[in-house]
Parts: C-alpha cells; structure tokens; sequence
C-alpha cells in the first residue's frame, strides 16, 4: 500500500478536535465568567477560543485539500499497478467489467478520505474526552466511560455488518450484472414474450435486493448514532436526575452535560461512515482477482523459404490443416464464418494454442507469439487518442511522412492532421475507415506476416477495393494471409494461394 | 437543451406524474425534521437553565426544569427515529417504482430504444440513475425546506432572548447565502469540469484496458502506461488548481459558523463579566442556550452543502434519461392485423415522411434504401416500438441481421420461458431444417448453448426463424436477416423464409438480390422519404 497521507489525516483530526473544543470551551468559558472568580484571566480564554477557531477553518480546508490531492494521485498509481499487471495479459471480461475496474479505484483510493479520516478522529475524540473526564474528576465521568464502550461496540458491530452486507450486495450485483447483459442483448426477441405475458417481461433483472441492502448498511449506520443518541439522552437524565451536589458551583461541571448534549455532531461522520468499510474492501478484492490469462511468450525465429502446417488444429476448427505457405504473397482462408478461420489465424500468431505442428524451412517452431508477425482482427480497435498515436502506439520514432504514405496506402489520405483526436468528442471514423486504420497501423509496425481477419466484412464497393488495393500492396514484399467469406475477384486473380476451409 | 424546466420541475413533470404520495412524503419528513429542531431548542433552553442551577445557584436540577429538558430531548430522540424509519421505506418504495416505470418503458419501445445504447449504459441509467433521483428527492429537497424554515425559527427565538445577538445574526445571516451563492456558481461549474475530468481520466483507463491485445500486439503497453501516468498527474495539477477554489465555498460556511460561535461566546462571556455593556443583561442560562442555537442557523444549510452532489447527480439523471420514466396510460389495442395505409408525417429524428402507404393482409413488401436512410426506423414504427402510430401491429415477429441465440438450452431459446410442448419444438426444427443438428448435440434440446453457441451463422439464423415460427405471428419483420451470411446461406434461408412465411404479411429489407416475383410490394426509403 502506498504510503498512508499522514499530514491529511492529521489535519482531519486537528479540524473535528477543534470543532469539539470550540464548543466546550466556549461553554466553559461562559460558565467560568458567570462565576467571575478572582483573578480570572478573562483574555487568555477568549484569544484561545479565537485560535481554536482559526485552527478549525485552517485545517478544514487543508484537509480537503490535501485529501484530495492524495485521491487523485492514489487513483492514479492504483490504476498504474493494475494496468502493469496487466501487460502481455488479456482480460476475460464482460462489458462494463473494466468499466467497474475504473470505478473501484477511485473508491478504493477515497477510503481514507472516506473511512480512516473520521473513524481516526472519534477515536482521538473519544479517547480525549474520556481521559480529561477522568484527570479532572468531573461529574459524569463514569457515564462517558460507558458511552465510549457504546460507541466501540457499536462501530465494531457496523463493521462487521457492513462486511458481510458488502460481500452480499457485490453478488447481487454480479448477478445482476450478468442477467441484465443477457436482457439488453436479447431486446430484439422482447416482442415474443411480452406478447405472450401481457406485455409484461417473464424475467426481468431486479435491482431491488442490491438496493436494499445498499440502503441496510446506510440506515444501520443511522440506526446505530441513533441508539447512542438515546443512550446520551439517557446519561443526561441520569446525571441531571441523581447529582445533588458534585461540581456545583464549578465551571468545569459543564464538560460532561455539553459531550454528551453534542454526541451526534462529533460521533455523527464516523458512526455513519464505520460501515462502510465494506464497500472498500470489496473494491479491494475485486482489484486483486486475476481475471487475467497471460498470452504466450514472444518466441523468435523466422521462415527463410516455406511455412508447412501439419494437421494444424486451433480450437474452434473442426480438423486439422495441412497446408504449405510462401513467404510472401497474398494467401486467402477462404471458408464461411464458424469454420475456424479466426481460430487458426490467432493460432498462426502464437496467441492462442494449437495441436499439431508449425514448420519454417522444415525445421518445428515452439509456439508462441511471433516476433513480425501481427494479427490484424476483425473489428478494428481505435484508441482515443490522437491519429499518431492511434498509428504508432508503442511511439516508436516515425517521421510524418512514413505516417502519410502509410494512409495514402489504405486511402486514407483524407487524415491530414496527425495531431487530430479520434474517439469520443474527436472524429469519428467509419467502420470501413476504422479498418483500414488499423491497417494502416500494421504496415507502420513493419511485420513480415501479416494475418487479416475477414477485412471485407461489413464494407461497401469502395471500401473494399482500398483495402484489397492496400493489402496487395503490402503483400509485395510479405506474407499477407486473409481470412474471408467472401471473396472479391481481383483478390481471387491476384492471390498467391488460395485455401479453402 | 435548455436547462429548465428546473429538476424538481422535472420531477413532477415527468417522474412523479400523478402520484401524490412522493410529495406528501416529501411534507411529512420535512415536518418532522423541522419539529425535531423545535424540540432541541426547548431542550436547549432547559438544559441550559439546569447548568444555570449547577453553577450559578449550587443546586440540583429542579424537578419542573428536568422534566421539560428530558420530555423535549425525548421527542427530539423520537422525531429522529420516525424520520429515518420514514426516509427509508419511501426511499426504497419510490426506487421500486421508478423501476417498475423504467421496466415499462423497456416494454413499449423494446429494441428501438435498446440499440441506440450499450449494455453498460442502460446498466448505469438504472443501477446510478435511479438511486441519484430518488436520494436526490429524499435528501436534498427535504434539506432545501428545513435549511429555510428551521433557521428563521431560531432566528425569531433568538430575538426574544437577546436583541444584540439577534441582530447581528439577522445582519450576517444574508451575507452567508449571497457569499456562497457566488462563490457556489463559480465552484459548481469547477466542479463540473472536475468531474469530466475525472470522467475523462476513467474513460481513458477504459479504453487502454480494453485494447489490451492491440498493445500486446504492437508491443505498446510500456509507452501507453506512462500515457496513463503522465495523464494521472498532469489531471491533478490541473483538478488541484480548479478544486482549490470550489472548496472556497464549503469553507465558507465553515468560518461563518465557527466564527459566530466564537465570537458569539466571547460576547456573552464579556457581557457577564460587564466588561461590555451594549444595554442588555444576560445570564449564563441565556447565553448558553443562545450559544447551543445560533449554530443551527448554519449547521442545517451545511447539511444542505453535504447533499450538493445528490443535485449533481440528479441532474446527470435527468439529462441520461429524460422522458423514460413517465408514466403513460398507453392502452394498447390487440386488434388483429388487416391493412394500414398512412400518409404525412412518420417519424422525427430521424425525419421521415410518405405521400402514401398502403399495406394489406397477406401483402410481401420489398423494403429497399441505402444503409442509415431509416429502413430500421420505419419498421420500428409499424411495430409499435416506437411512437407513432395509433394502430401499430401488435402481433409480430422481428428478425434481425445478427441472430440472438442466448446461453442457455436449446429448448430455452425456443420458448423463451413460454409453454410449448416438445412435439411443437420438433415440428418447427424440422422445418428449418435443424433436427439433424440438434440430433447431434450431446443433450439434444437440452444442450446450453454456452458462451459461445456451436453454430454457424446460417445455423443460428435458422434457430432465430424457429423460434419465431413457433409464435405464427401474422405479420412478420425481416432487417436484413442475411446481411452477415454468405451467397449460398443467404439463398438458402431466404428460400426458407419465403418457404413458411408464405401466408404472412412480410416487409423484407435486404441489400442482397431476392426474387422479384415474392413480392407484390416495393417500397423505397431515400432522403427522408417512403415512397411505395
């Protein structure tokens, strides 16, 4: 854990512990000059009282400051490790999943903000309260010694609840996450069974059990500064109903009454707040779940002459290929969707596994991922980032010339300005743009193999004429293998080989 | 989009529409929170007179004094209780039907309002969007009220008691909303680019998360995670800079209240000592209570403060879901289909106007026009999905170009939760030709499908047809069902289609070649207009 924000949570105890000695020692001064005893320094309680107030402004908003300040540096360092874990890793996730991943580090950075601040300062408070209650021997002192074992007994039970509701609430969550994905993705049979069922849904996800125990541990909260609230309503009816005569007379009597009177405000954040640590620790956990499967690691070695396959079989191919590829030219997959041909494809690129065998000059290769070998996939990634960034991810030196051809190539001259943001609130491209992208993209990564995966789907005349123009260009000097289903007649004539799945 | 109707304008406009129990709820919580602080300044006032007994008179506290001080904290202990209890079950009894109410609207416009949408969106409008209306209903507008009411009563009660308190809190007291609301606006709008900050920060996190296998690929992970770095950091100098500001405005407050409790003490300890003289006399139970209840005046309109995200969020609600939770008492008719002719205007964004349509019984329609020119959109509109029509067609079966095969059984795709024997499952597999294939599973019908269905594309296609020939709609809805399937699937299912749904009304949109003598309809859609 990075190192704790000591002076942040000093400040939060500084400001909640002036805010309660403001307080009482306004009250004790109005007491103490009633009384007006004989040689009363009158101008020293009054300057403290105005520094105890400047203190409280001071360190509030130094806290806030500084509190958030630390949020979003720790957010930041927390996504950092988590994104550093991840690398040469894939993520087996569902949408919003890494989208949940965002949320769960802000809130796991604000839980000292959030929880250790106040629950830091009731201890100090209450630690305070109690020991100058009992040095000075104050009327009521054994009361606020049980009011403290209430508030501890208390916050160690709304921990503990909070804990288990947490645990309970992020299930139904889970759950409800995976029903309403099936739900939404199914919106276009809705028709069918609302027809059936009177235009009302058969299954339909419900939030109502992660509301209610959201609301649980809030109203726990409450529930629980309530009971304390009743008992220093209690405490005060005691210690007003059974003393006859201890501290009369005496300023210092007002301590107890005035603690106990102002319970909720300075045991309000932290009672309120103590069950929360549930929420953190299941952002915690769920920061720490490795939802992450390695890719295999980068092998070397390349073909000199022919690239063989012996009765190569990736996962979803219903058998073994055998086949002998050049080591340039353009070779077509040719097979209709569901035959595997993505499947071999990623197998081909070393990043998933396959049986059978892979031979360069006639000679087996290890598995693994190939080093210029890039497996362009079949929906294109945009980054939201700049059109340079987006070309040259790894920012590797690149003049801007290099860029332009590289466009020019997929016809994508019309992207001048290599500074322009794609993505959300920049340009957004088209499908067939976005293909050629990251086409584009992978010529600039210079591979000797390129594995296409189904580039013409989805694409008009004229986007599929560029990026056949475009692939044929690169297939020059490289290996450029395409997997498709449908088959232009350019390609068909142009095509090195031709391989039917 | 203009920002008014105001949110609570909203609210009653297009959440609440009808429904009188939210607003008496609103009444019954404001009134109880404002009783309870009626009861704590009478408990202030014995409270203080006792302490009055202990040091001033060296007495016990008298039975008469005790009695009230105890009767008043007692109510203002039970006024709390029943003020939580209260908050709580409306709470939960409001999510409930702001669900119920988005749940309908899911039901009404189905597909056409769920694609326009990811997944996670409609997860987020309904897992923090609901939640943000009803704590922004229950919370802050309960706060708004009190904030008001409870300190011109302390106000009015501190007049009575001490005039020189009294008005200089009347004289400070406008300065503190005036302060805040300048200082409010300015942090408001910081707060806001703080969020989209945040927001953008979050997103990009996001983004390179889930292009993990592109980065692997190019070997970009190393250069983007110093992106991500320098973009953390270079945030926080920049939130740090707009923040520092925003929280001028909960500072305020803050000295505002503390200020006026310590100058009010230092006052009245002075005025005791008869070091001041402004006129009045006071004694220690006076400025005690007055002591315990100035704060009031500036604690509540701090609560107030602490519930300013409530409005925040609200108002992100109301922008993300608009119009979804009205309540309209739509009556649907269940008319069986025989002909529709319209003419005029169809729909807005996207526009969409005919000089005439006919459709009849028993009609095949060839639904023709550029991808984007609103096929989709016409079709939603006959259906009923979205708004329109007086008499949509109720009773219909949609098939799109990307079949929905769901992960559980075979049987369970097929009948969706509904009854149907299994004879009538085979019937209708036979007939699109997929008995063989579910002869072959390992559990036959019973098979999940999984994750990752084991069909081909035109398989799954020919699922989707079976579980819609099962429901023998009159009227059937075809968007481009064989748009993703190649030239031999496509002829194939298409020769199906026209194979069972031979007596139905069909309306075919498909950019691939069909056989002219199928249909004895065109229609055409280009430039925002169906021409027949």
């Amino acid at each position: 854990m990075r190192n704790i924000p000591f002076i942040s949570l000093l400040l939060a105890i500084l400001y909640t512990t002036s805010g309660l000695l403001i307080l009482i020692f306004s009250s004790w001064f109005l007491a103490a000059c009633a009384l007006m005893p004989v040689n009363f320094n009158y101008m020293l309680p009054a300057v403290i009282i105005r520094a105890l107030a400047l203190t409280r402004i001071g360190a509030g908003y130094g806290h806030m400051w500084l509190a958030h300040h630390d949020l979003l540096g720790r957010t930041t360092w927390l996504r950092s490790e988590l994104f550093n874990r991840l690398r040469d890793h894939i993520l087996l996730e569902k949408a919003g999943d890494v989208e949940k991943l965002a949320a769960q580090t802000e809130m796991l950075s604000s839980v000292w903000v959030g929880w250790v601040a106040h629950q830091a300062s009731a201890v100090v408070l209450v630690l305070l309260s109690v020991s100058v209650v009992t040095y000075l021997t104050l009327p009521g002192a054994a009361l606020m010694w049980i009011m403290a074992g209430l508030w501890l007994v208390i916050s160690l039970w709304l921990v503990y609840f909070g804990l288990n509701k947490a645990a309970s609430q992020a299930k139904d969550e889970q759950a409800f996450r995976y029903q309403s994905e099936h739900f939404f993705a199914a919106s276009s049979l809705w028709h069918l069974q609302l027809n059936e069922n009177n235009q009302q849904f058969r299954n339909a996800p419900q939030l109502s059990s992660v509301w209610q125990k959201q609301q649980a541990v809030e109203s726990a909260g409450q529930w629980g500064l309530w009971l304390i609230h009743g008992a220093a309503i209690a405490a005060i009816g005691a210690l007003f109903w059974s003393n006859q005569q201890d501290g009369f007379g005496d300023a210092t009597a007002i301590i107890v009454p005035m603690l106990l009177l102002s319970i909720t405000d300075w045991l309000g954040r932290p009672v309120g707040t103590v069950a929360h640590l549930g929420k953190y620790r299941q952002a915690a956990q769920a920061l720490k779940r490795d939802d992450a499967a390695p890719l295999p690691p980068m092998v070397q070695g390349s073909p000199g002459r022919a690239i063989e396959l012996q009765d190569f079989q990736a996962q979803t191919m219903p058998h073994g290929m055998s086949a002998t590829l050049p080591v340039s030219g353009l070779v077509v997959l040719l097979g209709a969707s569901g035959c595997g041909k993505s499947s071999l494809m990623k197998a081909l690129a070393g990043l998933v596994p396959a049986q059978g065998e892979l031979l360069f000059d006639d000679n087996t290769v290890a598995a693994g991922r190939r080093e210029g070998w890039v497996y362009v996939e079949q929906s294109p990634c945009i980054l939201e980032a700049t059109l340079k960034m987006n070309l040259n991810p790894a920012e590797k030196p690149m003049t801007p010339e290099v860029m332009t051809q590289a466009l020019a190539q997929f016809g994508l001259e019309s992207l001048t300005n290599p500074d322009e943001w794609l993505g959300q609130g920049g340009r957004r491209l088209s499908g067939g743009e976005s293909r050629r992208l990251s086409m584009a993209r992978a010529l600039l990564a210079e591979p000797d193999v390129w594995l296409v995966d189904e580039p013409f789907e989805g694409l008009d005349e004229r986007n599929q004429q560029l990026v056949e123009a475009g692939l044929l260009q690169a297939a020059g000097g490289n290996l450029v293998i395409v997997a498709t289903h449908v088959l232009p007649a350019e390609l068909a004539d142009r095509a090195a080989q031709i391989i039917e799945m | 989009m203009s920002r008014s109707p105001s949110l609570s304008g909203w609210f009653q406009q297009s959440v609440a529409t009808g429904d009188a129990a939210s607003r008496g709820a609103l009444v019954a919580l404001i009134f109880l929170q404002v009783f309870r602080d009626i009861a704590l300044i009478a408990a202030y006032w014995g409270f203080s007179a006792i302490i009055g007994q202990w040091v001033m008179e060296e007495s016990p506290a008298s039975t008469s004094t005790l009695v009230l001080t105890l009767v008043s904290l007692l109510l203002v202990w039970v006024s709390q209780g029943l003020s939580l209890f209260l908050n709580h079950r409306f709470r939960l009894g409001l999510l409930a039907q702001l669900q119920s109410r988005l749940l309908l609207t899911f039901s009404r416009q189905q597909h056409a309002l769920v694609r326009q949408h990811s997944a996670f969106h409609w997860q987020t409008l309904w897992q923090m969007h609901l939640p943000a209306v009803v704590n922004w209903h229950f919370d802050y507008r309960v706060q708004q009220m009190v904030a008001v009411v409870v300190p011109l009563i302390a106000l009015v009660a501190i007049f009575t008691v001490n005039l020189v308190v009294g008005a200089s809190l009347l004289i400070t007291l406008p300065i503190v909303p005036l302060f805040m609301v300048l200082v409010g606006k300015g942090a408001a709008a910081q707060h806001r680019k703080h969020f989209i900050a945040l927001e953008r920060l979050g997103r990009l996190f996001v983004d390179r998360v889930s292009a993990l296998p592109l980065l692997a690929s190019f070997r970009a992970h190393d250069a983007q995670r110093e992106l991500l770095d320098t973009a953390g950091n270079s945030l926080r100098e920049r939130t740090m800079k707009v923040v520092s500001i925003a929280f001028l405005s909960t500072t305020v407050l803050d000295f505002f209240s503390t200020l006026a409790v310590a100058l009010i003490a230092v006052y009245i300890g002075f005025t005791l000592l008869g070091e001041f003289d402004l006129g009045e006399s006071i004694n220690l139970q006076q400025g005690l209570w007055l002591l315990l209840t100035a704060p009031l005046l500036l604690s509540e309109m701090k609560k107030l403060g602490q519930f300013y995200h409530q409005k925040a969020q609200a108002e992100s609600a109301r922008e993300a879901m608009g119009d979804m939770l009205k309540n309209d008492d739509l009556v649907v008719n269940h008319a069986v289909f025989s002909s529709l002719s319209l003419s005029g205007e169809l729909t807005t964004a996207p526009d969409l106007r005919t000089e005439q349509l006919n459709l009849e019984s028993g009609d095949w329609v060839r639904l023709g026009g550029e991808s984007g020119a609103g096929k989709t959109v016409l079709m939603e509109l006959l259906s009923g999905q979205r708004p329109g029509l007086e008499a949509p067609v109720t009773h219909y079966a949609l098939l799109t170009q990307s079949p929905v095969i769901l992960p559980f059984s075979v049987r369970e795709n097929l009948t969706l939760g509904g009854d149907f024997t299994d004879d009538v499952l085979g019937q209708v597999l036979a007939e699109v030709e997929l008995n063989g294939w579910v002869a072959s599973l390992p559990q036959g019908l019973d098979t999940p499908m999984g994750e990752h269905p084991p069909l081909s594309g035109g398989q799954a296609q020919r699922l989707a047809i079976a579980r819609l020939l099962l429901r023998k709609a009159p009227v059937w809805f075809l968007d481009e069902p064989t748009a993703h399937l190649p030239q031999a699937q496509h002829d194939a299912i298409s020769e199906l289609i026209h194979r069972t749904c031979g007596d139905a009304t069909v309306i075919w949109a498909s950019h691939k070649p069909l056989p002219d003598a199928w249909f004895n309809r065109s229609w055409q859609v280009a430039n925002g207009v169906v021409s027949q």
